[in-house]
């Protein structure tokens, strides 16, 4: 067969189409394990974290998780809750748009529903540097028992520093050169701390 | 050979670079330098991406019709970018968290395609792997420097490790888009520069009796 001829660049677009795509679905079919494990791990972390559990090494989430933490199915979706020094924390799991895609994390409330106990931040895909920034400790840092009398947060803006001190003005520092992805955030974490505060004060009536 | 390969290598780290000579690549130096650590597992995968399609390219060179080559490349090159994609996914998953869309955006990078049209297709496969690596290092060098000056200058850090003093104010335009351009443009004036005196006075020695 001729190798200008259209029969042959047809076969051979084919033939190179075809190995290649079966040797992807092989390293995704060989990887599917270690993947599949790698997202529970990055979700079990976040749960531990948003309830501030601490752990020392890596390898112990696996363990601590199902030690501490049970889930109880609501209509709302499920609810986790852990036993943190005597208190009770309560989380959730939020998903919402963020400027490229969806944002998925947890957020921690305490057990009357005052405060924020934590929040971390399982999947995101914004701007690497800038809104990915987000996941930047400081940032979750800021929303260790922040106070929310009124079950929302604001996000300052520009307030030229990394992370707001002050616990009790139910308001965090914005991301810097990422206020669309800022504001994400906090629409997706109000409406969320919402039915999360709601779902709490019920449980306790 | 040997003399051939070293010639590839400084031509393509400085006097042809991929980025300040021939402006190939720009969206990536503009888009992931303003965070180093990013910015070296970026260079890494693109220079892996360049090293392994232009090695493979070249080896089924003489099979490849001329009219379907550039879809044969385009396939080749997303095969090594989706590889990329799924083993960090698998053994690295923070990294592979933190830069994202990033990722799968390497198939858009024309340096990857342009050595595979302008060396691939007519060089041997071990000099068309070394070619891929060291284009790759020249990218690497140029985003490295950038995205270097960017992190001290608008996070006073470098790797994310904590560099000057907390009383420095950080500059936040190093870290938004526009200092990309700014920090890219110095870099071609200065290396450029440099590189072109260099040149006129060798071509004026040269004329001269």
């Amino acid at each position: 067969m001729k190798k200008e001829s259209k029969v042959y660049s047809v076969l051979f677009t084919f033939g190179i189409t075809f190995v290649l795509v079966a040797l992807l679905a092989l390293a995704n079919e060989s990887t599917k394990e270690p993947i599949a494990r790698n997202n529970e791990l990055f979700f079990r972390r976040a749960v531990l974290f948003a309830m501030n559990i601490p752990y020392d090494r890596i390898d112990q989430v696996f363990d601590l998780y199902s030690k501490t933490v049970t889930e109880r199915t609501t209509d709302q979706g499920i609810l986790y809750q852990a036993v943190q020094d005597g208190e009770t924390v309560f989380a959730m799991k939020f998903a919402g748009n963020g400027l490229w895609g969806t944002i998925t994390g947890i957020v921690a409330i305490s057990e009357d529903a005052s405060r924020i106990v934590g929040i971390d931040f399982v999947e995101q895909n914004e701007t690497p540097g800038l809104g990915g920034r987000i996941d930047d400790l400081w940032f979750k840092e800021q929303f260790r028992g922040e106070a929310i009398p009124e079950g929302r947060i604001t996000m300052l803006r520009s307030a030229g520093r990394l992370g707001d001190p002050d616990s009790d003005n139910a308001a965090v520092d914005a991301v810097t050169g990422a206020t669309l992805t800022s504001e994400s955030v906090e629409k997706i974490l109000n409406q969320y701390l919402h039915t999360l505060q709601n779902l709490v004060r019920e449980g306790k009536n | 050979m040997a003399s051939k390969s070293v010639q590839i290598l400084t031509n393509n780290v400085w006097g042809n670079n991929p980025v300040f000579v021939q402006i190939l690549g720009i969206c990536s130096t503009l888009a992931v330098t303003n965070d180093a650590t990013n910015t070296l597992i970026l260079s890494i995968s693109v220079t892996f991406v360049t090293a392994l399609s232009n090695f493979f390219l070249s080896i089924m060179k003489n099979w490849i019709p001329r009219k379907v080559r550039m879809i044969i490349q385009t396939l080749v090159i997303s095969f090594f970018v989706i590889l990329v994609d799924i083993v960090l996914r698998a053994f690295l998953p923070d990294i592979s968290k933190a830069l994202g869309p990033y990722v799968g955006l390497i198939i858009t990078n024309c340096i990857i395609m342009g050595r595979a049209e302008a060396f691939a297709q007519s060089n041997k496969p071990i000099l068309s792997f070394w070619d891929g690596l060291t284009t790759g290092f020249g990218f690497m060098i140029v985003l490295m420097t950038i995205a270097i000056c960017r992190e001290i200058l608008g996070f006073g850090s470098i790797f994310g490790f904590r560099l000057l003093p907390e009383s420095f104010v950080p500059w936040t335009i190093m870290i938004m888009a526009p200092s990309g351009f700014f920090m890219l443009g110095i870099f071609i004036w200065i290396a450029r520069g440099n590189y072109l005196a260099k040149t006129a006075t060798k071509k004026n020695q040269e004329t001269k009796p």
